[in-house]
């Protein structure tokens, strides 16, 4: 069997191996680990042919294409879901997630590279599909969240495929009311208004590792995506009515998000605000052409975000924590609040503040140098407005970040709260010192997004 | 002796091509959003793939047009299976009275001299409302859909009506099971038009991988919604 289509097909192998031991769900979480930094390795030693490259093979009778960028994008999933396992490891997930998460793998690997777009296309929504099994994990009767993301995903990608069927057999710069429908598509998958329920719903009911892989991973290949198709057919996001339609979807995500974001009372919801913001980002950079720096490095501040929240909410939790950053957030009759939070707990949640400091984009975070870029490509557009739309949403949502704090910083009388181990308090210190240092210096990361971006261009 | 063979088949329910077919779609959808009793509404779903087989007839080499009929009904083995594992939706029967207390069953009200779910009349009208648009919308020339044959006409209202009744049960429940015949209703819909515009066969082979997936997906989330701790919790 050639490389290309083993990295189809091994995943798969990997998932049945690692699914018979899901027993053990650490046990899985090791091999998972293992395998998922094999590909890394048989990927990262492949060489690419200098004069073109890229590399073709076939597979079952179609063609499977790895140029630099696909190679660029599949690396970084294969990193990406290296650190999750192995933070599966420590903080178990359930039983399908390793397993599920490497099925995904050889999908979403099909997905970018098999010739022509069309099977690209139905590889994803494969991909997606199983995904729902990953969002439910097994939570008895809470299937809410996962049939919300089915249902929506299996809505979007036959438009999706009626959009390739249009753009590649229609006449060039003809925008038809049928090809604008088939766009939706692209608004449903980057969680445009009003369909960003699926986003909330991942957030709030998901495994926290398993929000990381949807929304971090999955999308960033959703987002490449989106953005390869509208550079294959550049007519259409300069069409005005798309760019109109486009443009009220990402306005109104920004909005929905600053208002989730004030009046949440859990961190969630709250959690699930900031994500919004940074997707309404990403679907704002979408007309007039793809930005492909903008929006890929947005792409990658989210998973990183993301990263860092559901491994202080996992220490957290550990550690008694609940959920509530407002006194309204606490139910009734419950033993345990979050007042007092930062006394004792205060790495943790400063671990979870870095991931939300970095989905808001404020300066002097992970976050920022992208939010950057998206603040300078919207007041380069037509929308003058929009720039400030968007720095009034972070700014809600950097005051209820803000009010948060006030609330975890209070004195607590008696709490059901642990205080953190000194080995956990040095690692933590050690992590954040890290974060810290790209923060102030963003260069690396930013170059990383923009070399991706440019391969991928 | 001979048996019969595909074409023999086909030969035989030629009287069912053309409008019958669509009309036994529109007839089916309804039933399926309508229905509460999961047993009928599967057998609806399998009576409503046959009827797309035989419209697929017009568009798809007949073999082709079988093999989709066969998976659809796999489709509704996967549900019907899955169905029945949870009791089609109901009370387990080996409960106890006490257990039964904690369990949420649906409402019913009685509506002249039959009792329907609560929320049938609000899904009658909306289903009526539903069937309103497909007619407006399949004799409206400027919402006509594009690339299908003019001599078809029968074909633009299964598929109208796959879409829209198709997306109104998915939104109109948040159980796994019903949603999920929505949602396959509405891919129906979207692969009968499809194939009009694609006919290669590793697509048809995709499509179907994708309504088997989807249906598996289905039948996992309504195990999940239908485990006893999820019951009794």
């Amino acid at each position: 069997m050639n490389e290309l289509a083993s990295l189809i097909t091994l995943p798969f192998l990997a998932a049945l191996i690692v699914g018979l031991l899901n027993r053990w769900p650490k046990v899985a979480a090791g091999l998972g680990t293992l395998a998922a930094f094999g590909f890394w390795l048989t990927l990262k030693m492949l060489a690419l042919p200098a004069a073109t490259g890229q590399q073709t093979a076939d597979f079952l009778g179609q063609t499977v294409l790895l140029n630099e960028g696909i190679r660029g994008i599949l690396l970084f999933i294969y990193a990406g879901l290296v650190i999750l396992f192995l933070l599966a490891v420590l903080f178990p997930q359930g039983r399908k997630f390793v397993p599920g998460s490497l099925a995904v793998l050889g999908l979403l690997a099909a997905a970018l590279m098999l010739r022509p777009f069309t099977y690209g296309v139905i590889s994803l929504w494969l991909a997606l599909a199983l995904v729902t099994i990953i969002i439910q994990e097994e939570q008895a009767g809470q299937t809410r969240a996962a049939l919300t993301y089915l249902l929506l995903m299996s809505v979007a990608m036959p438009l999706l495929l009626l959009a390739v069927w249009l753009v590649e057999t229609q006449p060039t710069t003809l925008v038809t009311p049928i090809t604008r429908l088939a766009l939706m598509g692209f608004v449903i998958l980057l969680a445009g208004f009003p369909f960003y329920i699926w986003v909330t719903a991942v957030i709030q009911r998901a495994p926290p590792l398993a929000a990381v892989f949807v929304l971090g991973l999955v999308q960033l290949v959703s987002v490449v995506f989106a953005l390869s198709f509208l550079q294959a057919a550049p007519w259409l996001p300069r069409d005005p009515q798309f760019g109109q339609m486009v443009r009220l979807s990402g306005t109104a995500v920004l909005l929905v998000a600053g208002l989730m974001a004030v009046t949440a009372v859990q961190w969630p919801r709250f959690l699930g605000s900031l994500v919004l913001l940074n997707m309404g980002l990403i679907l704002l950079t979408l007309p007039g052409g793809p930005a492909w720096e903008t929006a890929v490095s947005l792409q990658l501040a989210q998973f990183a975000g993301l990263l860092l929240t559901a491994v202080g909410s996992l220490l957290l939790r550990r550690q008694n924590a609940a959920a509530d950053i407002r006194p309204a957030g606490v139910p009734d009759g419950a033993a345990v609040t979050n007042r007092g939070l930062a006394r004792r707990a205060p790495l943790s949640l400063a671990l979870y503040l870095s991931g939300a400091l970095a989905l808001l984009g404020l300066p002097l975070t992970l976050g920022f140098g992208p939010h950057w870029l998206a603040l300078r490509a919207l007041a380069g557009g037509t929308a003058v407005w929009l720039p400030a739309l968007a720095l009034f949403a972070t700014g809600l949502g950097a005051f209820a970040l803000f009010r948060a704090v006030l609330y975890w910083l209070e004195p607590a009388g008696e709490t059901a709260v642990s205080p953190e181990p000194r080995w956990l308090q040095a690692v933590l210190t050690f992590l954040l010192l890290i974060i810290l240092w790209f923060s102030l210096h963003p260069t690396p990361l930013l170059t990383y997004s923009s070399r991706l971006a440019a391969l991928l261009s | 002796m001979n048996l019969p063979n595909i074409f023999d088949w086909i030969e035989k329910f030629s009287f069912l091509r053309g409008y019958p077919a669509a009309a036994l779609v529109l007839v089916t959808a309804v039933i399926i959003i309508l229905v509460w009793d999961w047993r009928l509404a599967v057998f609806a779903l399998a009576a409503q793939y046959f009827a797309v087989g035989l419209l697929y007839l017009d568009v798809l080499d007949p073999r082709l047009s079988v093999i989709k009929v066969l998976v659809g009904w796999f489709v509704c083995l996967i549900l019907y299976i899955t169905a029945r594992q949870v009791n089609w939706g109901r009370l387990p029967p080996d409960i106890t009275p006490e257990e039964a207390k904690t369990y949420r069953q649906i409402e019913f009200v009685q509506l002249g001299p039959v009792s329907v779910p609560k929320s049938f009349p609000a899904r009658a009208l909306l289903v009526a409302a539903a069937l309103l648009l497909i007619i407006w919308w399949t004799q409206h020339p400027a919402s006509q859909l594009p690339v299908l044959p003019e001599t078809l006409p029968y074909l633009e209202l299964a598929i109208n009506t796959l879409i829209i009744l198709g997306l109104l049960g998915l939104a109109a429940t948040t159980e796994p099971l019903k949603a999920g015949m929505g949602l396959l209703m509405f891919l129906s819909g979207f692969e009968l038009f499809y194939s009009v515009l694609e006919q290669t066969p590793g697509i048809l082979v995709l499509l179907a991988g994708v309504n088997l997936l989807v249906a598996l997906v289905i039948a996992y989330l309504t195990q999940r919604r239908y485990t006893a701790e999820a019951i009794f919790d």
